[in-house]
């Protein structure tokens, strides 16, 4: 357990700092307190500074925010200028061009309960803020708890002509003179959606551009539930995080993301498979239905129904993945007996191990009479 | 992961040429080992061919009378075949005591074939391992080697084939069907297709680059055949050792017998001198226990895993007296029942 995770709820002397408004200084600090350089935010002027309030789940490894990133840059690049590439450096995005690279620094693991937060007036929140090379704040972006950003927002925000309305904390001021501070506010604008997820997915699809040079980013249409979503793609987005990440249905969870507990199990034309295991491009054509997609309504089916009669849960995480599982094994046949049941739902583990009462819920289920 | 470009092939030449096209490319079909595996950075590929489209999911019976599985047929698909259920039992039974339901609905027949290794050090970038990267040495010679090879290690790879299925194929003398990316097909014998790590431990089979499995044909087939996999836990857990057998029989002697053992070695390991040893005699328990010395005979433990070869002689005792009938299955032929020594998930519990 983080005591400081609490922080800001308990918090109730008034914060400290108010944010900093667009156009004055951002605040100072230290960099890194456990290195003895003591490097502070102001000894990086001279370059424009991405900041990003988010220690939980900003993570640049991942690809669907590398896709969020070249979506927005490939959507916002102005004419004449032609994106061939991006890549991450420790704590710099080099960004390819025709002819030469352009490198922008980007803090991108700022403790978001930490003092810097608490400096910036962010405490607790997720936050992405853009300073220029002379360390004013010229653009932000903070998402409350369950607050989403809406992407076709942020792209009109970054537009480098001044645009009338943007959400209501995020400025564009058109002071984007060059091409490199356009870079660094599309940059941050393209951050902001991948910290900030849950945009909708229909507003993802970029305005018509070329494809991106490298051919990593492509089109994929995907059924779930019996919906159609046209996303654009980096080419190693799994389904899982598809679906997480872009379409927004976030029963289906990542537990291993290494196909070994199951709790990312969806059915895909009409079998039990692991989401983790699969890229969303291969899954052009196919019909998905995830753990969203089983009731009808307010109706749960009859395996959603016995998990909650049976109490086939503790904590819940696994739970998707077991009822998924559990229905194409009572449809298939192969719960005739409790062993049969126990073999067939091996691919799903339980952290609570909560296993009595699954079999329970499955024989439950099973015994209805109710069409699974 | 690494970025790589995605192609879909619908056809095989489809594939061979989008291979082709592409540096530093591979194959991806259900993605369970490849997918896998990109994740932790030790396979980047500049490219994916997509071949799951590609017309290769039939299972039917050949000429000769035996069974073709095509290379992108599931597991699921192949172990609940009704001709699999009926006349390749032990294949069934392979299959379904591995990975787990959603795995197996997953994996294709070509793709199990080259799965790789489950040596941790091959899995961990940080540690030397000749497999991922050639020339780096051995992590797992002077580290925690209590699954690793007994049978035709080297210093420069103990590493294991873990697939379960591949020990039933090579025990029913299946084939390797085979595309040449320039044209023309191939027929690799199973037992012929993987490979010792010899001085290419980052060589798993006798494929080439480019080359991609069309089937695995299934021989006729009219005798015994059984599964038996030794694991750490009931269920979902790889072998440590297994042994598939395949016997004929005329009248109560022994005509033919082929076993192949898993999890001993870099490939599935056939113990034929072993298997030589029973034919024309009388299934009996002390023929059985003489064959199983014979077949452990040569093994060579390492620092901690000397408990295969005990284990591994039990496990084929076991499998024979079992396949012969002087012991009852555990479970229903062509089961993960029959398969799993020591009982499935759950079975010491009530019910
Ligand atoms: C958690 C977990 C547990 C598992 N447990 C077991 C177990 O207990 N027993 C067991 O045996 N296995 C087990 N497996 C492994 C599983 O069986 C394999 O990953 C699976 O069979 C691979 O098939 P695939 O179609 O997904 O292959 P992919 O991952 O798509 O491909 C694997 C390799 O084969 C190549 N390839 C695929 N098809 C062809 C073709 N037609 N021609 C040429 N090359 C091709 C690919 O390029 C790649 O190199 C487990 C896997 C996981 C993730
Ligand atoms: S998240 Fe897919 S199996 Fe664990
Ligand atoms: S209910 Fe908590 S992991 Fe299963």
């Amino acid at each position: 357990m983080n005591p400081q995770k609490d922080a800001p709820a308990n918090h109730h002397a008034p914060l400290a700092t108010e944010m900093p408004n667009v156009g004055s200084t951002a605040p100072n600090f230290i960099l890194d307190e456990s290195s003895d350089a003591g490097e502070t935010l102001h000894d990086l002027r001279g370059k424009p500074v991405i900041m990003v309030f988010s220690a939980t789940d900003w993570n640049p490894a991942h690809a669907e925010q590398m896709a969020h990133l070249y979506n927005a840059l490939v959507a916002t690049t102005p004419d004449g200028d032609k994106l061939t590439g991006i890549r991450r450096k420790e704590n710099e995005y080099a960004l390819g061009f025709d002819a030469e690279e352009v490198t922008i620094p980007v803090l991108h693991d700022l403790d978001r309960n930490g003092s810097a937060a608490e400096r910036f007036g962010v405490l607790g929140r997720k936050a992405v803020f853009v300073l220029d090379a002379e360390g004013v704040v010229r653009w932000s972006h903070v998402s409350s708890e369950g607050e989403s950003p809406r992407v076709a927002d942020i792209v009109a925000a970054l537009q480098p002509a001044p645009v009338a309305t943007a959400a209501s904390n995020t400025a564009a001021n058109g002071w984007q003179t060059n091409r490199r501070d356009f870079i660094v506010a599309a940059l941050a604008g393209a951050i902001a959606l991948a910290v900030l997820p849950g945009a909708p997915a229909e507003a993802q699809n970029p305005p018509a551009k070329p494809a991106v040079p490298s051919g990593a980013t492509l089109p994929v249409q995907l059924n779930v539930n019996g919906k159609t979503h046209k996303l654009n793609l980096d080419s190693r987005v799994t389904l899982l995080d598809a679906l997480r990440e872009n379409i927004g249905l976030t029963g289906s969870k990542k537990g291993c993301d290494h196909g070994q507990c199951g709790a990312c199990t969806v059915h895909i034309d009409g079998e039990s498979r692991l989401s983790c295991l699969s890229l969303a491009a291969q899954q052009e054509g196919t019909k998905i239905v995830t753990i969203e997609g089983l009731a009808k309504g307010d109706d749960l089916h009859p395996v959603q129904q016995a998990f909650l009669d049976y109490d086939g849960y503790q904590c819940g995480y696994c739970t998707p993945g077991q009822i998924m599982s559990a229905v194409t094994l009572i449809r298939e046949g192969h719960v005739k007996s409790d062993r049969e049941i126990r073999e067939g739902m091996s691919g799903n583990l339980c952290r609570c191990a909560a296993y009595p009462h699954i079999l329970a819920a499955v024989k439950a289920a099973r015994d209805s009479g109710k069409r699974v | 992961m690494h970025p790589f470009r995605y192609n879909r092939a619908q056809t095989v030449e489809d594939a061979l040429q989008s291979f082709g096209k592409e540096p530093n490319a591979a194959f991806l079909a259900g993605g369970t080992s490849q997918l896998d595996l990109m994740k932790e950075d030790v396979l980047r590929p500049g490219a994916l061919i997509d071949i799951k489209r590609v017309p290769l999911s039939a299972i039917m019976a050949t000429k000769d009378g035996g069974l073709r599985l095509g290379a992108n047929a599931s597991n699921t698909a192949v172990a609940y075949h009704e001709q699999v259920q009926k006349r390749y039992v032990g294949l069934a039974e392979a299959i379904l005591a591995g990975a787990s339901p959603q795995i197996r609905n997953m994996a294709s027949t070509g793709g199990n074939l080259l799965q790789r290794t489950r040596c941790p050090y091959y899995r961990d970038t940080t540690q030397a391992c000749n497999k991922r990267e050639p020339g780096t040495g051995c992590a797992a010679l002077e580290g925690i080697n209590r699954v690793h090879a007994v049978f035709g290690a080297n210093e420069k790879c103990i590493a294991t084939h873990p697939s379960d299925m591949c020990v039933a194929l090579a025990a029913l003398n299946a084939v390797v069907q085979v595309q040449k990316p320039k044209g023309g097909t191939r027929s690799i014998p199973f037992a012929d297709f993987h490979r010792l790590p010899g001085d290419e431990p980052q060589r798993d089979t006798v494929l080439e680059p480019g080359e991609l499995i069309t089937s695995v044909d299934l021989p006729a087939f009219t005798g015994r055949s059984h599964y038996l996999k030794v694991r750490e836990r009931a269920s979902y857990a790889y072998a440590l050792v297994s042994v598939a057998i395949a016997l004929e029989m005329d009248g109560d002697t022994i005509k033919a017998a082929r076993i192949a053992l898993g999890s001993v070695a870099h490939k599935p390991w056939m113990a034929t001198d072993a298997a030589k040893e029973l034919v024309g005699k009388k299934p009996d328990a002390a023929l059985f226990r003489a064959a199983a010395e014979k077949a452990f005979e040569d093994a060579k433990p390492l620092q901690h895993n000397a408990y295969k070869i005990p284990l591994g002689k039990n496990t084929l005792v076991r499998a024979l007296m079992e396949t012969s009938g002087l012991m009852p299955l555990q479970g229903t032929a062509g089961t993960a029942f029959a398969s799993s020594a020591g009982g499935v998930a759950g079975d010491d519990i009530e019910g």
